[in-house]
């Protein structure tokens, strides 16, 4: 029952943060930013989700070892 | 309060669109260039009109464009305190399928207010088109000035602090123009800052403080309207006849033109022959233009104009409306006089412009023009009193009992003329 | 230039739902409608009348839900690309206009397919309810997976949309590629009946990588390929940088040019 409740919580640290970079950051450098943001937060539900869940099912659930990242970053895990 | 400094604005003139990816890609050049502004700087303050005088291409449009901010300058910054609206977005994003209200909402949107600012406005927008119970009608349902006040009244509403007019103003009826003159003056007295633009010298004159006459992108002057006017006129003329002409920027009052005929005096005689510069209105009137030909010329007008201490307007004609053919020959002097019956105008200083030119307007050739060749002064005496700019003369009927029409009160009450 | 606003994006998304009923008696209840024929003909012309079965299920109408979960994300990422790729053009008696931020006409597209998205996958988890379809706890990964998928529907949308500025066969290009991109997605077949070499091809294919991760949720009762999702999100990004940096670069050109 963790994963809702992660995803309630990183969704709203998100909004915090883009909140935030609203707020305080000068138009500049705002958007770049808030592109960073962006990519650590949807980056991290697909991390900690599967993570968090442990499920022996999940095929690459777990932290992926740096030989697993190299597979899969060859051949992508799709289709199995 | 408008601020501009040193900007430029060049446009890359491709063959095809297409060409500026190339040129990324490749690393050279596919474009002529076309110097729309150069280096153009004023400043408009809190409470001021500019007006932004130039021929057609002259970069007027482009500047408004920078300003508003729908283009770019290459260099330079414009600096605006507050939000910017105006007029040449009118009616921007209207949908004919859609009612008055809704096309308000949308408009204003686009002028950038949030939702609740438009629920605050809506009601007094809506009380300022007049539309009634239109204002629920789809505006396909509009004529074209209905669609005007809405438009305008969204503009106006929209609360900026520097407001662009472009020629739009010209649209609608009389009362709305008034209307329209009223707003923008209240909206100027509130410290609003007003940047406008026509080729209507004389809305120049009512509306600008400052005026600035632009020429290719340059700025050329940047003086008080009256004396801008001026200098347009000249580069009017001077565009259609070369380079003979000179002008004389220190004397106003020496004009401009090519003189292969000059103005020689202008004098100004009321009806006991005597020269004077106070007349009694409704009394007769002269104009006695001399004129010297330094080359023989035939068939040329001779306008005069009358303008008022705003420089407006008066009264202008000339001698090709007249039906008068006039020709001079070289070394010689006439004199012509424009004799007025009655000089019906109403109390108030006055100054004679007058030209020499060919056919109806100094356009195609101008040989002698000279602003302020005259000054006089009209006052009140005889008849009845009145106010105003003309000396109309009404008279004035009693009747009893039951007429089958009935006079508005209100008319009469201030005029106690002799019937 | 000015900044993103909020209200402005929403009153033009509102603007262009009305516009597209404009006059219409039913209004936006057609906005109902087209999801509900859509479904129906996904369901059950697909589904049950043509009877194809989908290898690994049992469910009877597997290649219906199957169909729908494919369709609705990327009737939403294709045509978010391809009103993304002309916004500049069909927008351009606004833009010459007025000051408008030309990114938030981008996000209005987002904002609009979103809405459409939201109702079709609305009436899809009705009809899935009414079936007794047993539904995956992974459910709720699916905002986020849509999330992924429209920011890199904009980034491509917003590439397509700067190129078309220049050369107006880029909308054209677009609609093919993305005509071709469909079909070589595993949206109407099964990824199973690909040869090995294709198989190994489609994992590049990132429509395929969210499309897939639908499916399963939906169909098979499976995980999304996480791994897959992260570095699609890292692409996405990168992706979406270099598009604004080059919307940037071009941003006085595109006014200049319309």
């Amino acid at each position: 029952m963790m994963e809702p409740l992660f995803l309630l919580c990183w969704t709203g640290l998100f909004f915090a943060g883009l909140f935030l970079i609203r707020r305080k950051i000068a138009s500049g450098v705002r958007l770049y930013l808030l592109l960073m943001l962006n990519l650590i937060f949807l980056a991290g539900v697909f991390y900690f989700y599967p993570a968090i869940k442990r499920d022996a099912s999940i095929k690459r659930g777990s932290l992926p070892s740096a030989r697993e990242t190299i597979s899969i970053c060859c051949f992508p895990a799709v289709g199995d | 309060m408008i601020f501009v400094e040193n900007i430029s604005k060049t446009f890359k003139l491709y063959r095809r669109p297409s060409d500026r990816l190339k040129e990324i890609v490749l690393r050279s050049c596919f474009h002529k260039e076309f110097q729309a502004v150069s280096d153009v700087s004023f400043e408009v303050r809190e409470g001021e009109t500019l007006g932004i005088v130039g021929e057609n291409g002259a970069g007027k449009s482009t500047i408004l464009k920078l300003l508003t901010g729908i283009l770019i300058p290459d260099t330079g910054t414009v600096h605006i305190a507050g939000k910017i609206t105006g007029l040449l977005e009118l009616g921007t994003g209207f949908n004919a399928e859609f009612s008055g209200i809704d096309n308000i909402i949308h408009n204003a949107t686009y002028l950038g207010l949030s939702r609740r600012e438009i629920d605050e406005r809506l009601d007094k927008i809506i009380a300022f088109t007049e539309l009634n119970e239109f204002i629920k009608e789809p505006i396909k349902t509009y004529s074209s000035g209905m669609v005007m006040r809405l438009a305008f009244s969204v503009a106006i509403h929209a609360d900026p602090k520097a407001f662009v007019v472009d020629e739009a103003l010209s649209v609608g009826d009389a009362y709305f123009q008034q209307k329209c003159i009223k707003k923008i003056k209240g909206f100027k007295e509130n410290g609003g800052s007003i940047v406008f633009v026509s080729h209507d010298m004389n809305a120049v004159k009512l509306l600008c403080d400052q005026a600035v006459l632009l020429e290719q992108g340059r700025l050329v002057d940047k003086a008080d309207p009256e004396t801008i006017i001026n200098q347009y006129n000249f580069l009017i003329a001077r565009k259609s006849r070369g380079d003979e002409i000179r002008y004389r920027n220190e004397e106003p009052s020496s004009g401009y033109g090519n003189r292969k005929v000059m103005i020689d005096h202008v004098s100004l005689v009321d009806e006991n022959d005597t020269v004077s510069e106070i007349f009694i209105s409704g009394r007769p009137f002269k104009i006695v233009v001399r004129l010297f030909g330094r080359e023989s010329v035939e068939n040329l007008t001779l306008g005069i104009l009358i303008r008022d201490k705003f420089g407006q307007d008066i009264y202008g004609t000339n001698s090709y409306h007249l039906k008068k053919r006039i020709s001079i020959k070289k070394e010689e002097t006439i004199i012509i006089t424009y004799a007025f019956k009655e000089f019906n105008i109403g109390p108030g200083k006055y100054s004679i412009t007058a030209a020499i030119h060919t056919c109806s307007t100094h356009i195609d050739e101008c040989y002698h023009w000279i602003d302020k060749g005259a000054v006089f002064e009209v006052v009140c005496g005889g008849g009845h009193v009145f106010n105003g700019l003309v000396r109309l003369t009404p008279n004035l009927y009693m009747k009893n009992g039951s007429a089958s029409f009935l006079p508005t009160p209100g008319i009469s009450s201030e005029n106690d003329s002799t019937a | 230039m000015s900044t993103l606003n909020a209200s402005f994006i929403i009153e033009i998304t509102k603007r262009d739902f009305a516009e597209r009923f404009a006059g219409s008696v039913l209004g936006s209840l057609w906005a109902i409608i087209w999801p509900v024929v859509n479904l129906f003909i996904y369901i059950v012309i697909f589904g049950k009348i043509m009877g194809a079965r989908l290898p690994g299920t049992s469910e009877i109408n597997a290649y219906g839900i199957y169909l729908a979960a494919g369709l609705i994300p990327w009737t939403a990422f294709s045509s978010t690309i391809s009103r993304c790729a002309s916004a500049f053009i069909d927008k351009k008696h606004i833009i010459t206009k007025v000051n408008t931020s030309l990114p938030s006409l981008m996000i209005h597209i987002n904002l609009s397919e979103s809405i459409t998205y939201f109702i079709s996958m609305l009436v899809f988890f009705v009809i899935l309810a009414f079936q007794g379809h047993e539904f995956h706890r992974e459910l709720m990964l699916l905002p986020f997976l849509y999330y992924l998928q429209q920011l890199l529907a904009m980034s491509l949308g917003l590439f397509a949309a700067v190129l078309n500025v220049f050369i107006r066969d880029v909308r054209e290009i677009t609609g093919v590629i993305l005509q071709l991109w469909f079909w070589f997605t595993p949206i109407v077949y099964v990824f199973d009946i690909l040869p090995g070499v294709v198989r190994r091809l489609m994992a590049y294919n990132p429509a395929c990588i969210i499309i897939q991760s639908y499916q399963r949720i939906f169909v098979f009762d499976d995980y999304p390929p996480f791994h897959a999702l992260i570095q699609l999100t890292v692409i996405t990004h990168v992706l979406l940088f270099f598009s604004f940096v080059l919307f940037r670069h071009l941003e006085k050109d595109i006014r200049d040019f319309l």
